[in-house]
């Protein structure tokens, strides 16, 4: 779910910019020391590379998105993950969007906090099967989330594309779904082999 | 999985390969910005000859860059088409059924296109033509944030290995009979291995953490590089930024 | 008498989870020597070694280098003096070319950029991969990580150097190969490793680690002759002795 160059008007792109800017200032300065800038990056390239992993959907396949996932595992630090791997991804992959890196890093990265809040909140709710039900629900917010932000952008930016919105939205669903699974399958397990780390280096 | 092979040209020996990196970020960046404002597809079409011409004359070959466009045509092609058949302004060219196409309909979609097209091929010259751990040095020297670039770094160069990591658990799971079907399983075990490589990637970073520490690290990252800006890499820069300028004001 | 390159005093440690990691070390190891740390999985010898430059720093224990009480002006220094080599040299080579490197130690000792250049040059030329300064990390094989893993901190001139595992993963023309690379090098040495082929060609004395406690320390030639001692910890088949356990 990224948009590419050559569609969106500048007005939502470069607004796009300024809040991205900002936040990962903040967080970078404000919410990360010298010894999480390292952990961080490193799990970053995790989440990367997990997103490459493709899961069979009919007759083709899908990449896993896991901005839900950054936010479980890095709190406020997955906000700048989520723009680092969309700049590797524009630069390393071409899936395109240079001047859209700003608007791409708000529409998936805004999403991750929320998920970040949700799987907090919840798993501190002292339930049964609290991680999978928290981690999938996170999971799967986080790609509704984004679809949302995606679809503002798309009406916001007068270039005529209201029309795209359904066909966005309907593509969206499975993936709604697998990352739901993916996330309440992954955040039990880790619960159980490893519980420390989903409290990992969430900044303070 | 692929490894990212973005760099495997940069050896080869063009003046864009010669150019000095921090000269053709700009550039080449302010080229692409220049690109996505157009709003006339004639001078849309003129920024993808350009961008088709930097590629030749930087000998990246041609197939390399066809193969890479395959995600930007992914999301640009159906979004062109949807935009082709719903906007209609203008006279009507073509009726299929009920879908109608409008020479308005078609400029529009034709723009949206060209333009996406244009700046992804720019990418190439841009960053195909240089190392990249030069273009991240290049990026610190333009004063692009340091943290930023920084996380840049290490994230690059982890994910060389944690894609072999990966490919080591999918190979051991395959080995114990996972065939990765369309199926609730395939989800629930791709969650636990993923969740497996979490857990040790956090093992990991603590690990490369104390090996820095170890070799006293406070913070700094510093590296030593030497770029060197010449005339004629200004002047390949101006030439750029000239035709930027023109795509958007003639 | 030689002078003491590490003295540790009555070290214990126990991790953030509770379960007790050393208990009550206590060992001298002399200027110029070479010493092998042997003992199974989880015996603690990468807990200890994480002592010896101040990774870890025990309330308790008192580990001195070369005569420095590990502490916050210390810290410093003593990183300096002790190298530390990693067991996943993927772990220790973390910048994006070898000569960044190499150069990473100089260059947070505040050295001026010749200074820098020279000895990431010279630390590279004695682990026999000079011309790899522009390669890539994810470009070479184990053995050459490993060797430039190496160069990483001999950049820095350590006294004492620190290696864990420094022959896991590599086939044997591989490990020989670098086994000769670390004899070549003068200064105090302790390697951990189940390898005990190695620690035969390397080291002059033995300390096996048991759950966190030296169970045993002499001479190579005596403890690794003492095939009770070795079965006892895990160190030898029961049926035979002398081999090496293959681990990975």
């Amino acid at each position: 779910m990224h948009i590419s160059d050559g569609v969106l008007s500048p007005q939502v792109w470069v607004s796009g910019y300024v809040v991205t800017a900002a936040l990962t200032a903040y967080v970078l300065t404000r919410k990360t020391d010298i010894a999480e800038l390292p952990k961080v990056s490193i799990v970053t390239a995790a989440l990367f590379v997990a997103s490459l992993i493709r899961i069979p959907l009919g007759p083709t396949s899908v990449h896993l998105i896991l901005n839900g996932l950054a936010g479980i595992t890095l709190g406020l630090s997955a906000f700048p993950a989520v723009l680092v791997a969309l700049i590797l991804q524009a630069l390393l992959f071409q899936h395109g969007g240079i001047s859209t890196i700003g608007i791409n890093a708000v529409i998936l990265g805004l999403p991750a906090l929320a998920a970040y809040g949700l799987f907090a909140a919840g798993t501190r709710i002292g339930i049964r099967g609290r991680y999978a039900i928290f981690g999938g629900l996170a999971g799967g917010t986080a790609i509704a989330l984004g679809v949302l932000f995606f679809s503002l952008c798309l009406l916001t930016t007068g270039e005529h594309l209201e029309d795209v919105i359904p066909f966005v939205v309907v593509a969206h669903l499975p993936v709604i779904a697998i990352e739901t699974i993916v996330l309440g399958a992954l955040a039990q397990f880790v619960a159980r082999v490893s519980p420390q780390a989903l409290r990992g280096f969430r900044p303070r | 999985m692929e490894y990212p092979q973005i760099d495997r040209y940069a050896g080869l020996a063009s003046p864009i390969h010669r150019w000095d990196p921090r000269a053709k970020l700009v550039a080449i960046l302010g080229l692409i910005f220049s690109v996505v404002l157009i709003t006339d597809l004639k001078m849309a079409m003129v920024g993808l000859a350009v961008a088709i011409l930097l590629v030749l004359v930087s000998r990246i070959p041609f197939r390399f860059v066809l193969g890479h466009l395959a995600g930007v045509s992914f999301f640009i092609l159906p979004l062109s088409v949807i935009i082709l058949f719903s906007y209609h302004q203008g006279d009507e060219i073509a009726r299929f059924a009920f879908l109608t196409v409008t020479s308005g309909g078609l400029e529009h979609a034709s723009l949206i296109a060209v333009r996406a097209f244009a700046a992804v091929i720019l990418i190439f010259p841009m960053i195909s033509t240089v190392r990249f751990d030069v273009t991240m040095k290049a990026l610190e020297r333009l004063r692009v944030p340091v943290r930023l670039v920084r996380m840049i770094m290490f994230t690059y160069r982890y994910i060389f290995v944690l894609i072999e990591e990966v490919q080591r658990m999918l190979r051991a799971l395959t080995s114990r009979g996972f065939t990765g079907g369309m199926n609730i399983r395939t989800l629930i075990t791709t969650g636990k291995l993923i969740g497996m490589l979490f857990v040790r990637t956090l093992e990991r970073a603590e690990r490369v953490y104390r090996a820095m520490l170890s070799r006293g690290y406070e913070g700094n990252l510093q590296t030593l590089v030497e770029f060197k800006m010449r005339k004629t890499d200004l002047l390949k820069a101006a030439v750029l930024i000239a035709i930027a300028v023109a795509l958007n004001v003639l | 008498m030689r002078e003491k390159a590490i003295s540790i005093a009555n070290l214990s440690y126990t991790y953030p989870d509770g379960t007790p990691g050393l208990q009550g070390i206590c060992v001298d190891i002399l200027r110029g020597e070479s010493v092998g740390v042997i003992g199974p999985n989880g015996a603690g010898k990468t807990t200890l070694l994480l002592h010896l430059n101040g990774i870890f720093v025990s309330k308790n224990g008192n580990v001195e280098i070369l005569g420095k009480k590990i502490g916050k002006e210390s810290i410093k220094g003593i990183r300096r003096d002790v190298g530390l080599i990693f067991q996943d040299p993927d772990d220790q080579l973390f910048m994006p070319t070898v000569f960044d490197d190499v150069a990473f130690g100089p260059i947070n000792m505040g050295l001026p950029r010749e200074e820098v250049i020279r000895r990431a040059t010279q630390a590279l030329r004695w682990v026999g991969m000079d011309g790899y300064e522009k390669r890539l990390p994810h470009h070479l094989s184990v053995g050459e990580k490993k060797r430039i893993a190496i160069a990483a901190v001999l950049s820095l001139n350590p006294e004492i150097l620190v290696i864990d595992e420094p022959t896991s993963n590599l086939d044997p023309r591989a490990k020989w190969g670098f086994i000769e690379l670390l004899r070549g090098l003068t200064m105090t040495r302790i390697i951990a490793s189940h390898d005990l082929e190695m620690v035969q060609a390397l080291c002059e004395r033995v300390i096996i680690l048991d759950k966190g406690q030296i169970v045993a320390d002499g001479p190579t030639e005596r403890i690794l002759v003492d095939v009770e001692l070795l079965q006892a910890h895990g160190l030898a088949p029961d049926n035979q002795a002398g081999q090496s356990h293959k681990q990975h």
